[in-house]
């Protein structure tokens, strides 16, 4: 059927043309500002921190809160004079989960914006991409996810991401101490971060006195997970431990719950707190998630962080310093990310100052001496040969109390 | 002076048509006149245009000029509120809902014409006109011989009350026999007032009726033949050969 | 058995979701049929349906009828906003039905951004309409969220039915389907039929993801999956067939939750796309011709 040969109704031919002129105009008018913009950012005395991030696509949840997180940094920083007295000045990249979107911004961010440091969000594949001419252009950049593979590459990067193993360790351990539960069900989903937890978490099992009953898999835009949690069930699984974030979290809450499996409980990787608090709407007391301290908020641990760490209260002023502008600014969005995206602006803060140096070697050096820090979202130590800054496990088992997100006891 | 015949409005007259297609044009400065309840014939060879003046009365094809409905300039008006006017063309082909029964293509002629009573009342009309159809209601339109076919496609457009009934090419592909058995229904229903602007390839049937004939050729009027001169094969041969 | 019991359960979800996709592949035919435009913003109207229904549930606080009436009223809204403001110039311009889709395609991602900007990126859901179950048929359990998506979709059908050959509007969009220009020469609106299909396209699209959203979650990217499905569905009945759309989709369902039990879950997407090919190879005007008839 061909469509254009009579006359049809709708906005006149003006009208439409109007609409365009309109667009054109508003358009013209971004660009032009956009590009005031950038030409301000060119100012020679500001401290740059270039960022490529996931802002669209499967990683844009964890990787706003990033930008965020920076951000907030920035402005607490410019607040009280910035670094070394310049303004410190966040650039923002989207790669859209891409890696060759990563790669051009980089590039861009190296050779127009000549950024001082960089500070990438969790889309990992695409840090790694950029991660040979990033190092050899001698700037340190500073990572969400996990570090490249090259030892040359490695050098240069610092990564603020809790190690895998922590997560399996946090749930395995409460599943020992608190629960009756020893037959476990691994849901797994095939991204490589996932992947690489079931590798721990099948080694870890025994040394927990748990044991892996069922190992399935899922795709995270898949409508329903129920065969692979009737598999699990009639495996005698009693709960299931879920690697791999996003959504499906959710219906895999709801699943368990139209399957009518009473006692299972179900157990998430770390993730946005918004998804931890739909979940537990559907499961009730047989949801957990881990979290930070942070992300607890008032309810948190924070006393228990502190004492853990046996650092006087450090870590709470820590988490408040952050938490208080954050929760301003935000409300109650999810700090998980966030807090460590702050952390790492922190700490870049810190080293520049101490090497009293903007220049890239400088500054990498002094990363690897601040020597173990107390941030907001965990306690990092780096060292020059330690560059996955998180040691300690700064993982809690939570579930949600009254719609409040509190450490289970 | 005026003469008493052009004091009258026609029902349609077209002025200046000019129809294109992308830069071909197929139809260039055309006049046409269609009085109340006359019926009026268009002839000419294959690819002559005749096709074309009916797409462009319609507005179904892109055209310029000015076309007068009973007086009202309704040039700028789009395809649908031209048939809402009353101006129905049954087209080349048919163009039946070959996939819908006779009941509902029956229906969907009076689809401008919401009016139950009335409608049924049509529709007893259309059933004396032909009562071949009245048979073959729960059938798809497209399961019907070629013959119904141009029955229900003339059917559907009376459902429709048109002012002007446009015809094109309704004997095409018909037997002898049913050819004359339309044309004739057609002389019944201009007998009754309705105006009737007919397109014929075959000269001899189309004139039978016809009280008044647009000659076509390459997109053109090449000639109108008045009730005087028709009748004169003569007269239309030479047209036919170019 | 175990597999068996499996194999059923699978299979009663499996239904459950497939009736879903069919009613998207609906969509995509009444859109489809009225234009010869294939919608792929069509996914957008079940995401936009479950968001919109959740945030009136939980910000505006409204009980869940009036919730997924006002949703799927402002969902339909949006589908004639697509076709005034993106479909229509172009169709009037004559640009050709490739870019037209891809234009589709483009409203798709630009909506997907808008929802994030406004309701933010967060997965929700809401409760089963029905508190309590899941019924238990011995060892096969059925969520009481299941019927509702059945009764809800069998209704749909059937009004759709009724309105598509006993209503004057509804003949007269089916007239356009088959032949617009005799359609308009009789004196149906026809730029105004693509307008109501649109809005009924949206309608059934943003009724399905108000009906599914118990049962999973929804959130921006949930569109995507639900478009393609929708449209293999669409695909299978030989893409213009509402009924066969409709029998694609739960065939569809089915066969992936078979896949699932019998391959494992990365065979979701496989049978899927195996089923689409198997039906553009054998039968390419769709498995359910023969009782084909167009609406
Ligand atoms: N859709 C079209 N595109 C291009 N040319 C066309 C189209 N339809 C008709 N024509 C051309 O316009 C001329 C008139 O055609 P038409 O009106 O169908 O003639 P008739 O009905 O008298 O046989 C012919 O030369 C034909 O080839
Ligand atoms: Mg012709």
């Amino acid at each position: 059927m061909t469509g254009a040969q009579w006359p049809t109704e709708g906005p006149n031919k003006d009208q439409v043309k109007e609409m365009y002129m309109s667009l054109k105009t508003t358009l013209l008018a971004t660009a032009i500002a956009l590009a005031a913009t950038a030409q301000a950012a060119r100012a020679e005395d500001s401290f740059k921190i270039g960022s490529a991030l996931g802002l669209t696509g499967y990683a844009a949840t964890g990787d706003r809160n990033w930008r965020d997180g920076l951000q907030l940094a920035a402005d607490a920083l410019n607040a009280k004079g910035g670094i070394l007295g310049r303004k410190v000045e966040i650039i923002v990249e989207d790669n859209r989960s891409q890696p060759q979107d990563a790669v051009v911004a980089y590039r861009k961010m190296l050779s127009s914006d000549q950024v001082n440091a960089f500070d990438s969000g969790c889309v990992s594949a695409g840090n790694m991409a950029a991660a040979s001419f990033v190092a050899r252009a001698q700037v340190p950049m500073l990572l969400c996810s996990i570090l490249p593979q090259k030892p040359e590459e490695q050098a240069w990067a610092f990564s603020f991401l809790p190690p895998p193993t922590f997560e399996i360790d946090a749930r395995y351990g409460y599943l020992r101490d608190r629960t009756q539960i020893r037959k476990v069900g691994l849901l797994i989903d095939p991204t490589p971060y996932s992947q690489l937890m079931k590798g721990f978490a099948t080694r870890l099992a025994p040394q927990y006195g748990l044991e892996i009953v069922a190992e399935e898999t899922y795709k995270p835009d898949d409508s329903d997970v129920n065969v692979q949690l009737g598999r699990m069930n009639a495996a005698g699984a009693g709960a299931v431990v879920k690697l791999g974030q996003g959504g499906s979290t959710v219906t895999v809450a709801k699943n368990i719950r139209q399957l009518g499996l009473d006692k299972m409980v179900l157990m998430a990787s770390t993730d946005d707190g918004g998804i931890f608090k739909s979940a537990s709407e559907v499961l009730g007391d047989r949801f957990y998630f881990i979290g930070s301290a942070v992300q607890f908020g008032d309810a948190g641990p924070s006393e228990k962080a502190a004492n853990a760490d046996k650092s006087n209260g450090a870590a709470k002023a820590a988490i408040d310093a952050f938490l208080t502008p954050w929760v301003a600014k935000y409300g109650d969005r999810d700090t998980g990310q966030a807090s460590r995206a702050y952390d790492s602006v922190m700490l870049l803060a810190k080293a520049a100052t101490a090497a009293n140096s903007v220049a890239g070697p400088a500054i990498k050096d002094a990363i690897e001496r601040v020597g173990a820090y107390n941030g907001a979202g965990a306690v990092y130590d780096f060292s020059d040969k330690q560059h996955v800054g998180i040691t300690k496990n700064p993982y809690f088992v939570g579930q949600f109390v009254n719609g409040r997100p509190t450490v289970s006891k | 002076m005026r003469t008493p015949e052009q004091a009258v409005v026609p029902l349609l007259a077209a002025s200046d048509l000019t129809a294109r297609y992308g830069r071909v044009v197929a139809l260039k400065g055309v006049e046409l006149r269609v009085d109340e309840g006359e019926f009026v014939t268009v002839l000419g060879p294959n690819g002559a245009g005749k096709t074309t003046l009916m797409r462009a009365l319609m507005r179904t094809a892109a055209r310029t000029g000015t076309i007068r409905f009973r007086g009202e300039d309704v040039s700028a008006l789009p395809t649908h509120a031209l048939a809402r006017r009353g101006i129905i063309l049954v087209q080349e082909g048919r163009g039946l809902f070959g996939q819908m029964t006779v009941r509902e293509n029956l229906d969907l002629g009076a689809f401008t014409r919401p009016d139950r009573a009335a409608g049924e009342q049509r529709l007893g009309q259309v059933f004396a006109l032909f009562p071949r159809l009245s048979e073959r209601l729960g059938q798809m339109a497209a399961s019907l011989s070629g013959g119904e076919q141009q029955m229900l496609a003339i059917g559907r457009a009376l459902m429709a009350e048109p002012k002007l009934l446009m015809l094109d090419e309704p004997s095409v592909g018909l037997a002898p026999r049913v050819a004359v058995e339309i044309i004739e229904a057609l002389g019944a229903l201009n007998r009754g007032g309705l105006g009737i602007l007919l397109v014929e390839q075959k000269a001899p049937l189309a004139l039978r009726l016809a009280k008044r004939a647009y000659i076509v050729t390459l997109g053109r009027i090449a000639a109108e033949l008045d009730a005087a001169s028709i009748g004169s094969h003569h007269d239309l041969a030479q047209y036919y050969l170019s | 058995m175990p597999d068996l019991i499996q194999l059923a359960q699978a299979l009663v979800n499996g239904v459950g979701v497939g009736l879903v996709y069919g009613l998207v592949g609906i969509g995509f035919c009444v859109i489809y049929n009225a234009s010869g435009i294939v919608n792929f913003a069509q996914g957008v109207f079940v995401m936009l349906g479950g968001m919109l229904a959740h945030t009136l549930l939980t910000r505006a606080g409204l009980p869940m009828p009036v919730a997924a009436v006002l949703a799927t009223v402002i969902v339909a809204a949006i589908g004639v906003a697509i076709q005034l403001l993106v479909v229509s110039p172009m169709w009037q311009r004559g640009t050709s039905m490739f870019a037209i889709i891809l234009a589709t395609l483009a409203v798709q991602i630009m909506i997907e951004r808008i929802t994030i900007l406004s309701l933010g990126d967060q997965p929700r859901t809401y409760d089963n309409f029905t508190p309590g179950g899941p019924l238990r048929l011995g060892p096969i359990t059925i969520d009481y969220q299941l019927f509702w998506v059945l009764g809800g979709g069998a209704l749909m059908v059937a009004a759709l039915w009724l309105f598509f050959t006993r209503t004057r509007i509804g003949r007269a969009l089916r007239a356009c389907s088959q032949n617009a220009e005799a359609a308009a020469l009789l004196g149906i609106p026809v730029g105004r039929m693509l307008l109501l299909s649109f809005a009924l396209s949206a309608a059934l699209g943003s009724a399905a993801g108000i009906l599914i959203t118990p049962t999973q979650y929804t959130a921006y990217s949930i569109d995507g999956p639900f478009g393609v499905n929708g449209f293999i569905a669409a695909i299978i009945g030989g893409f213009g067939s509402a009924p066969g759309a409709l029998a694609g989709g739960i065939l569809l369902g089915a066969a992936q939750a078979v896949a699932v039990v019998l391959f494992g879950a990365g065979y979701r997407n496989v049978a899927a796309l195996v089923i689409m090919l198997l039906v553009l190879l054998l039968f390419p005007s769709g498995v359910f011709n023969a009782t084909r008839s167009k609406a």
